[in-house]
């Protein structure tokens, strides 16, 4: 028996024990909540000292480090700033300087490292005041921009009209020379009044002026492009050569160009004089006043470089300390939540321990284990196993539940005993039932054997006996008709005899031979009745052949118009319709054709002669409308099939109905029926395991049904030998006399219908 | 120049919107090449005003909006890219000179736009050129070809001075000359160049006339053409003047009055008054649309050829207008039909137009259509007749 373990020492009430279990895991869940409570507030405090000190340090770190980004590509923005957009530039520096000022106060606020907020200021302040030096110097540079490209307009357009004088005036020149024409609309001179030395002095005068001017200008448009304000002196002295030249040439000219080109050229020439060599104005001084500004330029922006790279330094170094402090509080927040992880799982450990223990220990051993022996216990009893003791040890509530079964069981088994004693007088009841039931069969079996011998026996006896009448009945047929005839000739012999005899005596003697015809034709009709009864009661003991499968409507069919053709060749009066209501699956049934076929050939002749009986009733009474009538049906059934053959004819009276397959027995008149047809026909079905019975009212309807198993039944060998004996029996005797067969035809052809069936067997004979 | 206000741009193509395309052009409205500029926008206004009283193509309005560069290449630059930049044109068409359109090329191809139609036949815009030019006309090579081809052929010339600009579009025929007479084992007895923008072309005539030409080719603007023709007459030198189509045809009839009977003029358009060429036709009609006064020109046809092309283009486009599209649509190789005028565009072939048409200067100051050059003389035979004093 099991025993709950003792050595826990734990309450004996499993709810005071579940209790217990259930007060251990809720301390064991507060235990770990604490624990989290206090690795959250342990992170949650170091996330505050990130949250509040070094997110904020960093990001004014950050940001200083972005305003001082600004600051720092100030200079070159300025520099490399288009005139339009200087304003704009010049306030996000400026709005940039502030911001830095102002992150830089908060970040002394937040207590970050002095001495590094220091050399912040000091480097800052420096940078400053680079950018306003450049600032300042900006507007001057944009007008001198401004300045240089208006001169360098000028210059150009001063370049083409210098062409537009010298060029054309050097073309009309030696076109006069070589031609005389100074237009199309004057006379030539002559060639040699033309090119004199003074033409030819002349162009190249003009050739001096043209090439002294375009070298100027040429030279004051290169002083644009030079780099270096050094450069500039040389391309200054070489135009004042150039213009130095084209003075002289002017003043010494005098005389040897044409005056009025001279004229046209000098305005030209003194505009691109002042356009060099002007005071402020001047070209060349803008050039170079252009050039130093930029090399000023140049410099602040290499000082801006130096300053930048220190304040930036300083700058990092600032963010990196605002990094560092901030991954230190990190650092504090990860190592919370690592003791808190780790405490937490060392509890959860625990639980699961713990739940697997219990689990274990008192789930298992005192609750299942106990509650499982129990179940099985219960269900050995629901399966009749009563006779075992329950015995479950302890106090708890398993305990009190054994003690219960226990005493359910004791209740039980009593119950049982009880119920076994009705139990087995049902029993005795049952089988006293079977055994009523099985010797009424008995005694039916009993019954139909002793009938079966009977007819057989019967069978046999009529057998003989019908052979044994033949003959003399045959004697007595033959010897009555010659009778007859000797009666005929014994006439014929009176009459001959003439007056030989009286009148008296001849009339006596017809008297006396009419009564002998008389009594001879009743002799010939109660001999034939007689021979009918005999070839009837053969025909009992007869049948045979193979059972083989028929198609039974068919066979139905063909023995019913058998009937007919039969009734109607006795009495072409005889009316009849047949109506066909054939299942059309009703197939085969393995039968004997010849035995079975006489069945319907019987049946369905008295329902002839039924209907043609109730015909002349009716005519007699003057009543016309009756339609004689005779339906054939059959019905497939599970294993078996069911023939109807219903007529409308007389009808069996009720208290004759009972008798009808009993042999013997007729409602016709004696010369009509043998009383033999049903009672053959009922041997006949039996013989192949089916049954027969009839409904009728009188004057109504006659219905015979005949229910026939698809499966002729096996006979025993006993029986199947007697029945052969029967047969042969029957067929030897037949055979032994010829001459009464011959005798016979006639009567055979006019018996009734049951007779085709015993022509078919003489045949086969 | 018309300003344009901006519609809503709703298609991601630049100066394209839902109901308007819009064109740039820098052209000279100044200076010694105005008339050419003029002319070229009339006649692009007269295809384009002619497309949009169609209903536009595909339900847009084409506009044309034109600077002037008075022909200086600086100023060219300079447009094109207010053009492209400022503006956001769709497309450049109608470009007047060589040295503007070389300068101006290199700036529409670095910003991926259609450069259509420049007014010059210049030999670097073609064969090898930039890939977003599509030019219509004929190039000089083919017009100094054709020069020395008839006067060769037509008239038995040996003897074929150069008179150029000296600049890239005269050095441009120049080259085409030389190579003409080259492949006719010839080349050129004399050489006159004069600068640009002046009229001093007299220098040029005298070293013309020391080679005894009997034919001069002249590469240059209608000015100093026109004045290099009375000089070398007024002189009694006897010798064919035979102009490039970028003289300005019209323009060079006005200056030299009588004095130009009998100067020729290659043509890159056909005969803008004969009214039996169906384009000229079309173009005669669209024109008076436009403006009943106009007066019609070599170079206003020329526009309108020009305008005809971008709405050609325009239309096998379809409504999804890309750049990328239009000018694959002019050099997938076809044949653009314009009402009978082939313009025939291939994989390695970004010229239209390959045929040069002749004309003559009659004493009347207008221009005669002509096969060959010595049908001049059946003209002046027939003048004579009619009693028309050259």
């Amino acid at each position: 028996m099991i025993q709950p373990l003792r050595f826990l020492r734990m309450p004996s009430r499993i709810s005071t024990q579940l209790q217990l279990v259930i007060a251990g895991a809720v301390a064991l869940t507060l235990a770990a909540s604490l624990v989290a409570w206090v690795s959250f507030s342990n992170v949650s405090e170091a996330q505050s000292r990130v949250n509040d000190a070094s997110l904020p340090e960093i990001t004014n770190a950050f940001h200083v480090a972005e305003s001082a980004s600004v600051l720092v590509a100030a200079a070159p923005r300025l520099t490399t700033a288009e005139v339009e957009d200087f304003t704009e530039v010049v306030a996000e520096i400026n709005e940039a300087g502030r911001a830095f000022d102002e992150e830089l106060v908060a970040l002394e606020e937040q207590g970050s490292d002095e001495e590094s907020l220091n050399g912040i200021r000091e480097q800052a302040g420096r940078l400053v005041a680079n950018i306003d030096t450049i600032k300042s110097e900006m507007p001057e540079f944009f007008a001198f921009q401004a300045r240089s490209n208006v001169l360098r307009q000028d210059l150009t357009a001063l370049q083409a009209r210098l062409e537009g004088i010298l060029i054309p005036a050097l073309d009309d020149q030696l076109f006069y020379m070589m031609k005389g024409y100074t237009s199309l609309d004057s006379p030539p001179v002559p060639v040699e009044d033309s090119f004199t030395g003074d033409e030819i002095i002349e162009y190249r005068r003009i050739s001096e002026l043209r090439g002294a001017l375009s070298i100027a200008a040429q030279v004051l448009a290169s002083a644009f492009t030079v780099s270096e304000p050094e450069l500039v002196e040389p391309l200054r002295e070489r135009f004042e050569a150039e213009f130095a030249a084209f003075r002289g040439a002017e003043s010494t000219f005098l005389g040897q160009v044409d005056a009025e080109l001279l004229e046209v050229l000098r305005p030209v020439a003194d505009e691109l004089e002042e356009l060099g060599l002007g005071e402020e104005e001047g070209g060349f001084a803008l050039v170079q006043g252009g050039l130093e500004l930029a090399e000023r330029q140049r410099e602040l922006l290499a000082l801006n470089r130096t300053i930048a790279i220190e304040l930036v330094e300083e700058v990092d170094s600032l963010v990196s300390l605002a990094n560092e402090h901030a991954e230190a509080a990190t650092l504090s927040s990860d190592q919370s939540i690592r003791t808190g992880r780790q405490l937490l799982i060392a509890i959860g450990i625990v639980s699961v321990t713990g739940a697997l223990l219990i689990d274990w220990l008192f789930v298992w051993r005192v609750l299942l284990r106990r509650l499982a022996f129990l179940s099985h216990r219960m269900r050995r009893m629901a399966g009749g196993e009563l006779e075992e003791e329950i015995v479950v040890s302890g106090r708890d509530e398993v305990a009190d539940m054994a003690a219960a079964l226990e005493v359910f069981r004791r209740n039980a088994l009593e119950v049982q005993r009880l119920n076994l004693v009705e139990h087995l007088a049902g029993e005795l009841r049952e089988k006293n039932d079977e055994l009523e039931s099985a010797l009424s069969d008995l005694d039916k079996a009993q019954d139909q054997i002793v009938m079966r011998e009977k007819l057989a026996a019967l069978g046999e006896l009529t057998a003989g006996v019908a052979h044994e009448i033949r003959n003399p009945l045959n004697f007595v047929k033959n010897f009555s008709e010659a009778s007859a005839e000797l009666l005929v000739e014994l006439k014929e012999a009176v009459d001959d005899t003439g007056d030989a005899l009286t009148d008296d005596q001849k009339r006596y003697i017809d008297e006396i031979s009419a009564d002998l015809t008389g009594n001879l034709e009743r002799i010939q009709s109660h001999g034939e009745r007689a021979n009918r009864i005999v070839q009837d009661m053969l025909m009992m003991g007869r049948g045979g052949g193979e059972a083989r499968p028929v198609a039974i409507n068919d066979l139905v069919n063909e023995h019913a118009s058998l009937a007919y053709h039969s009734a109607r060749a006795l009495d072409p009066e005889f009316q009849l319709t047949i109506r066909q209501q054939f299942d059309p699956d009703a197939g085969e049934v393995e039968a004997i054709p010849g035995d079975l076929g006489r069945v319907f050939l019987n049946m369905v002749s008295n329902a002839c002669y039924a209907v043609d009986e109730k015909r002349k009733a009716r005519e007699a009474a003057g009543d016309l409308q009756y339609v004689p009538e005779v339906v054939l049906s059959s019905k497939r059934t599970n294993d078996s099939v069911e023939i109807r053959i219903r007529d409308n004819g007389s009808g069996i009276p009720q208290e004759a109905i009972d008798k009808i397959f009993n042999p013997f027995f007729t409602t016709k008149p004696t010369d009509k029926g043998t009383g033999l047809g049903l009672a053959l026909s009922s041997d006949i079905v039996r013989q192949h395991g089916g049954t027969i019975s009839a409904t009728s009212e009188a004057g109504e309807f006659t219905e015979m049904l005949v229910n026939l198993p698809f499966k002729y039944p096996v006979v025993t060998a006993e029986h199947e030998d007697h029945a052969s004996d029967d047969d042969d029996a029957a067929d030897d005797s037949a055979d032994d006399d010829d001459a009464a067969d011959g005798a016979t035809e006639g009567a055979d052809e006019a018996g009734d219908g049951s007779d085709e069936g015993a022509e078919d067997d003489g045949k086969a004979g | 120049m018309p300003t344009l206000t901006p519609t809503a741009v709703d298609t991601g193509m630049s100066g394209v919107t839902t109901d308007r395309v819009l064109f740039g052009q820098s052209a000279s409205f100044s200076g010694p090449a105005e008339e050419l500029g003029t002319n070229m926008r009339l006649g692009i206004l007269a295809a384009f005003n002619e497309a949009n009283a169609a209903g536009g193509v595909h339900g847009r309005a084409l506009e044309l909006l034109s600077l002037d560069d008075s022909y200086e290449p600086e100023t060219a630059v300079t447009n094109t890219l207010q053009l492209i930049e400022d503006e956001g044109v769709f497309m450049l068409i109608g470009a007047v000179g060589t040295p503007t359109s070389r300068s101006a090329t290199p700036v529409s191809v670095s910003a991926g736009v259609p450069y259509l139609a420049p007014f010059t036949g210049a030999e670097f815009l073609r064969t090898l050129g930039p890939e977003n030019v599509i030019n219509v006309r004929a190039s000089y090579n083919q017009e100094t070809e054709e020069m020395v081809e008839r006067l060769t052929k037509d008239l038995g010339i040996t003897r074929i001075a150069v008179m150029y600009q000296d600049d890239s579009f005269g050095r441009a025929g120049y080259q085409g000359a030389v190579e003409a007479l080259h492949r006719r084992n010839m080349s050129p007895v004399g050489i006159g160049l004069y600068t640009r923008n002046t009229t001093a072309v007299k220098t040029a005539l005298l070293d013309i006339e020391r080679s005894l030409p009997e034919a001069v080719i002249m590469v240059g603007a209608y000015e100093p053409v026109a004045t290099f023709i009375r000089w070398a007459r007024h002189i009694g030198m006897d010798a064919q003047f035979i102009n490039i189509s970028f003289v300005g045809s019209n323009a060079l009839a006005r200056e030299l009055g009588p004095d130009g009977a009998g100067v020729f003029v290659t043509q890159v358009v056909p005969f803008p008054n004969d009214l039996s060429i169906p384009v000229v036709r079309a173009y005669r009609a669209a024109l008076s649309a436009y403006d009943q006064s106009a007066v019609p020109s070599f170079v206003s046809l020329e526009g309108y050829l020009a305008g005809r092309l971008a709405a050609a283009g325009l239309e096998g486009c379809g409504r999804d207008l890309t750049r990328e599209c239009f000018l694959d649509s002019l050099t997938t190789p076809a044949m653009i039909d314009l009402d009978g005028f082939q313009l025939g565009y291939g994989e390695d072939d970004n010229q239209g137009s390959d045929t040069v048409f002749l004309t003559v200067l009659g004493p009347d100051g207008a221009y005669y259509p002509i096969q060959e050059l010595g049908d001049f003389q059946v003209l002046q035979e027939s003048w004579a007749l009619q009693d028309i004093e050259p």
